[in-house]
């Protein structure tokens, strides 16, 4: 087992416990790269939380881990997970563009597209539609 | 006996001229190699002390919400610096994990 493999053993470990899906765990040049899919986001959670006991201010470049939710049913509530301020729900994919609306944290949001890894489009419930980053979206 | 002297002193100094001659062309040859390879180096060096555009541009996206992070780029080296709060980097960690970039500098100070 390599150094990397071994340090963040309990990382892995979780990953595979909470059943991350497509887990890919490599070491490349000195990272420790670990990808796959989580159902939602409680699952992503824990595995980075466990990345958390290792490194308690997430400033480690030894090791990648890029867990992205699955693919979700068009029209899946989503809850907007701000640490307080409003979500800024934006005319395009890109934080250039316009703000079109703003949802509140904790607000319930409505997926439309999951259009890439960083960008959705969402409805909310008074219809108005356009692109959050997903970052601030938190899936039950 | 001079005949065979004088012919064999001509051949020696021939030899030594032709010596010579092969020197200076070896001379000639060599600074416009090393002018290549010079040339090639600098376009190296240029090449790999810069990150790439896209990434910078997908990571300065990636910490756009956090005003006191900045994103810079050292001789080829993407590094991050600002503080930030212990959740706030996790988020940024987060983002810039998910970009897959590779090897860069998290010089973030967590208060």
């Amino acid at each position: 087992m390599s150094t990397l493999k071994d340090k963040y053993a309990s990382v892995i470990s979780t990953a595979e416990s909470v059943g991350i899906r497509n887990l890919k765990v490599q070491e490349q040049d000195g990272i420790l790269y670990l990808s796959g899919e989580a159902l939602n986001t409680s699952q992503k959670d824990k595995v980075w939380d466990e990345l958390g006991k290792i490194d308690a201010t997430f400033t480690a470049t030894d090791i990648n881990i890029n867990i992205q939710i699955a693919e979700l049913i068009i029209g899946s509530p989503l809850i907007v997970n701000t640490e307080s301020s409003n979500l800024n729900i934006r005319q395009e994919p890109s934080t250039d563009s316009a703000v079109v609306a703003k949802a509140a944290k904790d607000e319930t949001v409505y997926l439309l597209e999951q259009t890439s890894h960083d960008w959705w489009k969402i409805r909310t419930l008074n219809g108005e539609e356009g692109y959050v980053y997903t970052r601030y979206l938190k899936i039950n | 006996m001079k005949k065979v002297i004088l012919t064999s002193t001509l051949a020696f100094v021939f030899s030594l001229g032709a010596i010579s001659c092969k020197k200076e062309k070896t001379e000639e040859i060599n600074p416009s190699v090393e002018a290549e390879v010079a040339t090639n180096e600098t376009e190296d060096v240029v090449e790999v002390n810069k990150v790439d555009e896209e990434i910078m541009q997908k990571v300065e996206d990636a910490v756009k919400d956090f005003p006191t992070v900045k994103v810079e780029d050292v001789d080829g080296v993407l590094i991050l610096t600002g503080e930030v709060s212990a959740t706030q980097s996790r988020r940024i960690k987060e983002s810039v994990d998910a970009l897959n970039i590779g090897e860069y500098q998290n010089n973030l100070v967590v208060k």
